[in-house]
């Protein structure tokens, strides 16, 4: 069901001043940790909570937090993924637009339960107004001493950066971000080493979402117990959700994991415009597998999908209705993918490229019966042999476009037209 | 080191712990296909070429991983499963090569790289027989259907993208290797382009290794490209004839000649990185202004004679010589990129058939040394460390030494323990050096108050007790003698004298004593200094001090020099030494090959030598493959000198200014006509092959000298370089190499390295130096790319990149002078001048100009004076 | 030089914030974007004189990132997301919209110099799709009189 936590305040247009976030009970959270807990004590509490990565693996953030080397003698690094450029997804933006101490006490809480001097929030480089409204946010905590030197007197020092990127979606994953952030262009490194052994500037560094990092100030104020207690066993807290696509109420919803689909479509994104039928659906951005309507019903958790054959990823959830060739689905995405690959592998690289290439001769009518096998196999020659997941995500929707809707394809190849053509809001 | 034990296509395997799959199977002979991987870069995993199927234990079960893995990039470990060659991993590669071939223009036949490329080899070992990609090929150019897109990005560097497989091997290695940033990749994706930064080129020192580290013909040689095919050259191994690092290379020959130099690596010297200069530094072999024949003074002009005529004129006038002034009436002066046989006879000539040990190579040095013989004495073991020590330091004191120009791949392995253990570089000169890229800091001193800044340091760290106790092992009333002895460098006036503030000076000094290892460099600067052994004993003094005189990367390097200076002096080039740098008393079992030989006392040196020529007491001279003319450093008076003798025989392979003052001149070869070895600046021997014919009538220098000795009845009988090895031989010490095929691919390397004893702490002096009252101190060097004179410049290559000299100023000097860029100034004093066009250079102290040191038009030594100590100038606009 | 000295200061100001001036690379990029309108080579070679970096190093992320314009571009650059989310709103149709009004092709410049239009991916704003960005400033939930009063107070603007 829709459970507002993180989106507690969301409406309240002046919940981005310092003092109207203070006056409900903000960065209490921090004074708490600062005062009172070791640093260890805190990724205790973030373990106990269950919660896991909202930025599209699932990783469990409690876990990463200790993967980083103590003795190290290097210094330590926060950073908050505020990349959000996977097609579907603006959830991101909403918390960093209207919440955005939430963020920052979140940020700090980590950055202090990892040792980090220093911490990070890399932003895409075209949300200039999310990124200045955590630039106001970030000066008043500075200004009221949550940030900076000797942190309410406790001795504990965090300086934190807004920085902002330069148009690439891969500098969402991970490694890609840590070079951009050294002003590098955005290419992946291979792992192990893990950031948390080798980040930035080659020292131990934490990544998490910026969803993963604002539930943390609220693990502390109300307990890991608390969290583990919302959602499903395995998926425990709650989730915002992009819904986007042929939907009456587009936007951004938060709910319990576990949620039925059909709840965010239907009850709170009022179904399909128009009247039209469901076609397809998309949920958790574009790198994630296509559901049918028959799935509509999939609750909204890791498992929960994994199981429908599909991933929860970014919490992007894309509707399309039935005037929908999904053959355009597939080369628009194809396109993003091989506009977005960073060159840095042969088979995300070249493929992706392929790819595209042949989609678009399909789509001119130039296409033959044999390239629906040679998209297969060109799939399964990139799916699993790149160096990040970008390779992986950009067969997705062609694979599973053509699993599903093969028909389509065939129809094109041999009439030089789509089977169902795009029926969406004109401007002419 | 751990060994671990794996099985590779059902093969058990061992390998050390640490090592790649991909290396653990390289190891043991098991082929896995390769392009962005290179054992001297870090892997980034990006071709994936090299995908393999693993499986490792848990438990007692062995897992499959859920994906394939890049064997580059994976760590062997103890009880892992590796499949090269199954079902997935075949169509995985084959996958991946076709995504490569996807976009490659496949023009093998026009392309430079056929018949040499790793992508043409792979394909064929593991490719698809077709082609299943029917979109348009990406383009770099407008024209669809060519795939000529040749960009020259350097000097000697062009680029063909469309060819390029996006390895980024180029890329990492100028950037991770060579800490240089005239190469990058540029867009994205597919349309990623490798190009130099905007306004720049690709033409930093090493630049020419991109072509060879290219695994497809992307990146080619422009000096190189379309003049032979691969499959028609023979490839012949040489040693570098500039530097004294010893470079191991390739000489690819085609009918007689040269057509290329590439790697041939040595992982304890080169580790396959030479320089440019070496890799471009042949072309002077076929360069027109080689001598081809013997030429003899005819009524005051040179002419050219038979070889017969040449060496008989020789032989009367040494015999005349010897009958006027005794034997002591002959002299001889060498260069130091000689090979070991050349010195060897030219030793046995001189000692032994005509009697004189007067024979020195120290050309570049004006005055004698005030330390003298004890110094010299240890600097035998003063080089006790390798080049591939360097990488285990975690901190480098470099002083006096323009590493980068003088030791390009001693630099390089500096810059490895950088890159690869974080390794502290400190850089005290009194002139920028460009390996300030890399340096954690870089100090300019006021130029010559070195003994101030490293006795300062000395007595910092001494008066501070920085030092640590048990490292530093020295006593109270040690310390407060010393203190006391040198009560005149105190803080204060170090600080002024040197230029360097005092918080530097204290930073310095603490860096130095808390490095657990600590390597002190120096080099040219240090080496013709007039207080050079003042210098070198501080430089003990600082060593011991903080726990480093001795241990397997701790040391003091002394270094410079060329090819063969260390093989000079092991070859007794020097008047009081013999062959292995035996000294006089034992002369014993050399006499029992050579003969007699004048043991009674030693012969002149070099300054000796000039000086014996002006009192008529040498008339006699041999200057074998050294301009002297051009070298020594007061111009003056080497022609002064030099004119004075009766007789004077030149051999080398110009006509350099030296050969034209001479009565006779003698037309060497080149060390690519000959074999013969060099000694590196580690003492390690190294062998090196003829790879073409003779050049005209030249002959090296070992053979002259044999004939000579025909001609006095004392028959050498060395018909080949071997000949001479093996009269030597035993004295390296290693039973097993008595021939020279019988050095080992990676050099001969002597075990014994000598442990520096402790002398306890020395106080120097500081002697101020002579010099004119003029404002500017003029300091030389090499030039970018090229080094020493007459044989880069004679490169074109080389020339590419500087082709012209300059006289590099400080900029806030230009502008008070209204000096520009490219406007023609002079330096001038009371010994001559010089003129050349400015170069302003940020950073160059003020007081201070900078002539590089290679061009035979514009001679440093025409404003340098023996009897000034430091070469002072005024410049003047032209 | 092309930059102004508030951009040099800017930064100067940025590199001293980081651990590493090299990372200013990015936030140097932007100042130099939003004081040109674009990017080019020699601009590339004055930021990086601005930071202390190698132009290799600016020019290199300057090219991968999309975000910057490599040419020059109207006054106004008009960026309309045809990702996904987007393209089921009407995208396509938004795009051609805009070039038709305004009479030029994408990437091409309008006579009085203010608008450029040009094709991007997802900008993070799809359930409020079709959008588009206006330099900085994101506009969402397009309709026809939406787009038309946007574009008539940019020119009125001028
Ligand atoms: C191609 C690609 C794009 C990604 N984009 C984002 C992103 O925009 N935001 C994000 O938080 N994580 C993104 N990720 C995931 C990150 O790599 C990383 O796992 C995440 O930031 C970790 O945070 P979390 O554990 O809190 O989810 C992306 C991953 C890939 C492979
Ligand atoms: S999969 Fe694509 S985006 Fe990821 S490293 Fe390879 S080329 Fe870059
Ligand atoms: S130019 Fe050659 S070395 Fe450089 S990336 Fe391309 S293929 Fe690799
Ligand atoms: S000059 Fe020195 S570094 Fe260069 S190739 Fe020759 S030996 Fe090697
Ligand atoms: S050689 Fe291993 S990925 Fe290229
Ligand atoms: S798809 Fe257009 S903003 Fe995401």
């Amino acid at each position: 069901m829709e459970k507002k936590v993180l989106f507690a305040n969301i409406d309240d247009p002046k919940q981005p001043e310092i003092d109207t976030y203070i006056s409900k009970g903000g960065y209490k959270s921090l004074e708490k940790v600062l005062k009172e807990m070791k640093p260890e004590d805190v990724i205790e509490e973030v373990k106990k909570s269950g919660i896991r990565g909202r930025g599209g693996a699932g990783f469990p953030a409690g876990m990463k937090w200790s993967f980083v080397p103590k003795d190290s003698p290097k210094p330590k690094y926060l950073v908050c993924n505020g990349d959000e450029s996977e097609p579907g997804t603006c959830k991101d933006r909403v918390l960093m637009e209207h919440d955005p101490h939430l963020v920052v006490e979140g940020m700090a809480i980590s950055a202090y339960a990892i040792g980090a001097g220093h911490a990070f929030i890399y932003i895409r480089g075209e949300f200039d107004y999310p990124a200045s409204q955590m630039r106001k946010a970030i000066d008043q905590a500075y200004e009221k001493g949550y940030l900076g030197k000797n942190i309410l007197g406790t001795g504990y020092n965090l300086e934190m950066i807004v920085h902002t990127g330069g148009g690439a979606y891969i500098c969402g994953e991970e490694t890609a971000l840590l070079n951009s952030l050294e002003g590098k262009p955005g290419q992946t490194r291979i792992r192990p080493p893990f950031p948390a052994v080798e980040g930035l500037y080659a020292s131990p560094t934490v990544v998490n979402n910026v969803e993963t990092l604002s539930n943390v100030s609220l693990i502390i104020k109300n307990g890991g117990q608390w969290f583990s207690k919302i959602g499903t066993e395995k998926s425990t807290g709650t989730r915002i959700f992009c819904l986007s696509g042929h939907v009456k109420n587009p936007g951004n919803y938060e709910l319990e994991l576990g949620t039925p689909l059909s709840y965010l479509i239907n009850d709170l994104g009022g179904g399909v415009i128009d009247g039209k039928k469901l076609k397809a659906i998309i949920p958790g951005g574009s790198s994630t597998p296509i559901l049918k309507p028959e799935q509509i019903d999939t609750p909204l958790d890791f498992e929960s999908v994994a199981q429908a054959g599909s991933m929860l990823g970014s919490g992007g959830v894309i509707v399309m209705h039935e005037d929908t060739d999904m053959v355009w689905v597939a080369r628009t995405l194809a396109h993003f993918y091989m506009h977005e690959s960073c060159g840095e592998c042969t088979p995300c690289r070249q493929g992706t490229k392929w790819i595209y290439d042949t989609l678009t001769r399909i789509t001119a009518g130039e296409g033959k019966m044999d390239d629906i096998d040679l998209l297969l196999d060109l799939c399964d020659n990139i799916d699993g042999k790149t160096i990040c997941p970008l390779g992986d995500a950009a067969v997705i929707p062609i694979r599973s476009t053509i699993e599903l809707f093969r028909p389509e394809y065939e129809h094109y190849i041999k009439n030089g037209k789509p089977l169902v053509e795009n029926k969406f809001m004109s401007f002419v | 080191m751990d060994k671990i034990k794996l099985k590779i296509d059902g093969r058990e395997i061992q390998t050390e712990k640490g090592k790649t799959v991909l290396e653990a199977a390289l190891e043991n002979g098991i082929d896995i296909p390769v392009f962005c991987y290179h054992p001297c870069l870090k892997s980034i995993g990006a071709c994936r070429i090299c995908l393999v199927e693993i499986a490792s234990p848990r438990g007692d079960q062995i897992v499959p991983w859920p994906k394939l893995a890049v064997s580059c990039a994976t760590a062997a470990t103890e009880g892992m499963e590796v499949q090269t060659h199954s079902e997935k991993v075949v169509k995985a590669r084959q996958g991946v090569l076709e995504f490569i071939l996807a976009n490659h223009p496949l023009d093998c036949p026009t392309c430079d790289k056929g018949g040499e490329c790793p992508l043409q080899d792979t394909t064929f070992k593991y490719g698809l027989d077709f082609s299943r990609f029917e979109e348009r090929k990406r383009r770099f150019i407008t024209d669809e259907n060519s795939t000529f897109d040749d960009l020259q990005i350097g000097p000697e560097v062009i680029r063909n993208q469309n060819r390029c497989i996006h390895c980024y091997r180029c890329t990492r290695l100028v950037q991770e290797r060579f800490f240089e940033q005239d190469l990058g990749h540029y867009q994205r994706g597919a349309f990623t382009e490798i190009l130099p930064p905007p306004g720049g080129e690709i033409r930093n020192l090493y630049s020419g290794n991109v072509v060879e580290y290219c695994p497809v013909g992307a990146l080619t040689n422009r000096d190189w490209r379309y003049k032979v095919r691969v499959w028609k050259t023979e490839e012949i191994p040489t040693i570098c004839r500039y530097c004294s690092d010893g470079c191991n290379l390739h000489v690819s020959v085609f009918r007689n000649k040269i057509y290329r130099i590439q790697a041939n690596t040595n992982w304890s010297i080169d580790e396959g990185l030479p320089c440019d200069i070496g890799r471009y530094g042949y072309q002077f072999a076929h360069h027109d202004d080689r001598l081809t024949r013997p030429m003899i003074r005819k009524d005051d002009e040179l002419v050219e004679c038979s070889w017969n005529e040449a060496l008989t004129v020789i032989k009367n006038k040494i015999d005349q010589t010897v009958k006027s002034l005794g034997s002591s009436g002959v002299a001889c002066l060498v260069g130091e990129s000689l090979s070991n046989e050349d010195y060897y006879t030219i030793g046995r000539f001189f000692r032994s058939v005509i009697g004189t040990n007067s024979i020195d190579h120290r050309i570049y040095r004006k005055k004698k040394l005030s330390f003298g013989e004890d110094v010299v004495k240890r600097e035998l073991c003063w080089n006790k460390l390798d080049i591939a020590d360097l990488e285990k330091a975690d901190q480098f004191f470099i002083l006096g030494s323009d590493l980068h120009a003088e030791n390009p791949i001693t630099a390089l392995r500096v810059l490895k323990a950088k890159r690869f253990s974080d390794a502290r570089i400190m850089l005290l000169n009194p002139r920028p050096t460009h390996l300030n890229r890399a340096a954690d800091e870089e100090h300019i001193y006021s130029a010559y108050s070195e003994v101030f800044l490293l006795q300062g340091l000395v007595r910092l760290i001494v008066e501070k007790k920085m030092y640590d106790p048990d490292k530093a092992n020295i006593k109270d009333d040690e310390a407060k003698a010393f203190l006391k002895e040198t009560a005149d460098f105190d803080f204060k006036t170090v600080s002024e004298k040197t230029g360097i503030a005092p918080v530097d000076l204290e930073t310095i000094a603490r860096s130095l004593c808390e490095a657990e290892n600590t390597i002190f460099i120096s080099g040219e600067n240090v080496r013709i200094h007039y207080q050079r052994d003042p210098i070198l004993i501080s430089l003990y003094n600082l060593a011991k001090l903080t726990g480093n005189l001795n241990g397997d990367a701790s040391g003091i390097l002394m270094l410079g020099g060329e090819s063969n200076s260390k093989g000079c002096y092991l070859f007794g080039m020097r008047p009081d030494r013999l062959p292995y740098d035996k000294p006089f008393e034992q002369a014993e079992e050399l006499k029992s090959s050579w003969g007699e030989i004048a043991t009674d006392k030693p012969g002149y040196d070099t300054i000796d030598i000039l000086q014996k020529i002006n009192d008529e007491k040498i008339e006699c001279g041999f200057l074998l493959g050294l301009d002297a003319a051009d070298h020594y450093p007061d111009s003056e008076y080497i022609n002064n000198t030099l004119s004075k003798l009766d007789f004077m025989v030149v051999a080398d392979l110009f006509l350099t200014d030296t050969a034209r003052l001479a009565d006779v001149v003698l037309p060497i070869s080149s060390h690519f006509e000959s074999d013969g070895t060099f000694v590196n600046w580690e003492g390690v021997l190294q062998k090196f092959s003829k790879s073409i014919k003779n050049i005209g009538e030249s002959m090296p220098l070992w053979e002259i000298f044999s004939k000579l000795s025909t001609m006095f009845d004392a028959d050498f009988n060395f018909k080949t370089a071997d000949d001479i090895f093996r009269h030597f031989a035993p004295m390296l010490g290693q039973e097993s190499v008595s021939r020279m095929a019988a050095i080992p691919k990676d050099g001969l390397r002597s075990e014994k390295k000598i442990d520096y004893p402790d002398l306890g702490l020395m106080a120097v002096k500081y002697r101020k130096p002579s010099h004119e009252d003029l404002p500017l101190t003029a300091l030389s060097g090499n030039g970018d790319h090229h080094f020493s004179r007459n044989f880069s410049t004679r490169c074109e290559s080389l020339n590419n990149f500087l082709a012209d000299p300059y006289i590099a100023i400080n900029d806030k000097l230009a502008e008070d002078m209204t000096i520009s860029e490219g406007d023609l100034i002079k330096l001038e004093n009371s010994s001559g001048k010089i003129v050349a066009k400015a170069l302003i250079w940020q950073n160059l102290p003020e007081d201070v100009v900078f002539v590089p040191d290679n061009f035979i038009e514009v001679k440093v030594s025409m404003i340098r004076s023996k009897d000034n100590d430091i070469d002072k100038v005024k410049m003047v606009k032209m | 030089m092309a930059l102004s000295t508030e951009s040099i200061d800017a930064m100067k100001k940025a590199a001293a914030r980081y651990p590493q001036k090299r990372s200013a690379i990015l936030p140097a990029l932007t100042i130099a974007y939003r004081q040109i309108g674009y990017l080019y080579d020699d601009l590339y070679i004055e930021v990086a004189d601005a930071i202390g970096v190698s132009p290799n190093e600016v020019a290199s992320a300057a090219t991968f990132y999309t975000m910057f314009p490599k040419q020059k571009v109207g006054k106004y650059l008009i960026q309309v997301c045809m990702n996904i989310s987007c393209g089921l709103m009407g995208a396509e149709s938004l795009k051609e919209y805009l070039l038709k009004v305004l009479n030029i092709k994408e990437g091409e410049i309008t006579e009085d110099g203010l608008f450029t239009v040009v094709s991007v991916e997802c900008l993070g704003s799809c359930t409020t799709a079709p959008m588009m960005q206006v330099n900085q400033t994101f506009y969402e939930n397009l309709n026809r009189e939406k787009v038309d009063k946007i574009l008539n107070d940019l020119r009125e603007k001028g």
